[in-house]
């Protein structure tokens, strides 16, 4: 049953996060204590993300198209930060809550700033993520135009989910709802995936960490 | 499994060294304890509100405001509950709701009048005072004191019960 709110399915996300943020920090910081870790640490200091990947690689690929129809590769926004998540339009908990926050943390950044970053959603819902849905769901969380909401076809959502480590299956018990990876990455304007926020990540912490992903 | 390949299984991201920029973030960010932001300006419904007038409504007591949103199911759910706590003893007058960052103000008219919702509702449509409160979750309400201070959060749905117990508790305090 449904009644913890709309963060219950973030629990899964985010405990992964936690877990991976603080073993993995614990043992590379205390463990180990080579230069890496040094390194990592120093720059987590100027993010408000829940995790820093260190060292950063370039973001996975990332081509579909929108829910209009047009090619939309991620490679085209080099110069601007990139906000990357994973969603679905029929999605009754965190799926909202992210993209209004997203919309939120646009906001708070104000349209100059707001202009060196582009958001991406990729459709974790191949059969239900149709141009329609898509359409009215971006009107509803006012993101028509600010937010990239790309679809396709479940072969080709599949390869970009598994290049960037997302999970998507539908649930067994209310198969009209999916269990997903629920969170986002912050994408350097140099095309490194960086940063990681949790699905109830706070509009400040991006609208924070958004300039400089768009400096590196 | 050695930590790392459930890292590299899991993200994808091969060897990777992940630092925490905020350890124990969600409690660095909680807004229990501090004092209430200012309640949005803009009426929904109920007439004019303000941190100021509800604390005052209360006369020495504690109140409910409440972050909503027409798109988001376990605010339905709560929903008839609210208006349950609005309409009794213990709840009148000491309750106001934000509807958060809901561009499509038609539908959040709709929403309040299918659950008839008789008390305060402010509008919230940029989102800058759920920010404020540090807002994680939708519905999350939070408890303000005499002194206009949040001393509780709960997230979740709650309960004309859950409410009353909640608000009780702050002022046994």
């Amino acid at each position: 049953m449904r009644n913890n709110g709309l963060n219950l399915r973030v629990l899964l996300g985010l405990a992964l996060i936690v877990a991976i943020a603080g073993g993995v920090a614990v043992a590379a910081i205390g463990g180990q204590g080579g230069e890496q870790a040094k390194h990592a640490q120093a720059l987590a200091q100027h993010f408000e993300a829940a995790a820093v990947l260190e060292p950063a690689k370039p973001a996975p690929a990332l081509e579909l198209h929108n829910y209009l129809g047009q090619p939309v590769n991620i490679d085209s926004y080099r110069g601007k930060a990139v906000l990357v998540t994973f969603l679905y339009t029929n999605c009754p908990d965190i799926c909202p809550l992210i993209t209004s926050n997203l919309r939120v943390a646009l906001n708070e950044l104000g349209p100059e700033r707001a202009s060196k970053v582009q958001v991406i959603a990729v459709s974790v819902d191949p059969r239900g993520d149709t141009p329609k849905a898509v359409a009215a769901f971006l009107a509803r969380h006012g993101m028509t135009g600010r937010m990239q909401y790309l679809i396709g076809s479940r072969k080709e959502l599949a390869h970009v989910w598994q290049a960037w480590g997302v999970g998507s299956e539908r649930d067994a018990q209310q198969p009209q709802f999916i269990n997903h990876t629920g969170i986002i990455y912050g994408v350097t304007a140099s095309g490194k995936r960086l940063t990681v926020y949790a699905s109830s990540f706070q509009p400040s912490e991006i609208a924070h960490d958004v300039p400089e992903l768009a400096e590196l | 499994m050695p930590r790392r390949r459930v890292l590299a299984w899991t993200l994808g991201l091969g060897a990777v060294v992940v630092v925490a920029a905020v350890f124990g973030f969600a409690s660095s960010h909680t807004a229990t304890g501090r004092a209430a932001p200012a309640l949005p300006h803009e009426s929904l419904s109920g007439g004019p509100v303000t941190l100021t007038s509800l604390v005052a409504g209360t006369r020495g007591r504690a109140a409910a405001v409440v972050f909503w949103a027409s798109w988001c199911p376990p605010c339905a759910q709560e929903a008839p509950e609210l208006e349950r706590f609005a309409r009794s003893a213990a709840g009148r007058g000491r309750i106001v709701g934000v509807d958060w960052s809901d561009p499509e103000l038609h539908e959040a008219r709709a929403f309040i009048r299918r659950y008839r919702w008789t008390f305060p509702t402010l509008r919230d449509a940029e989102g800058a005072v759920g920010s404020s409160y540090h807002l994680r979750n939708l519905p999350t309400t939070f408890i303000i004191d005499a002194h206009s201070r949040i001393r509780a959060t709960l997230v979740g749905p709650q309960s004309a019960a859950s409410l009353t117990s909640a608000l009780e508790s702050v002022e046994r305090s």
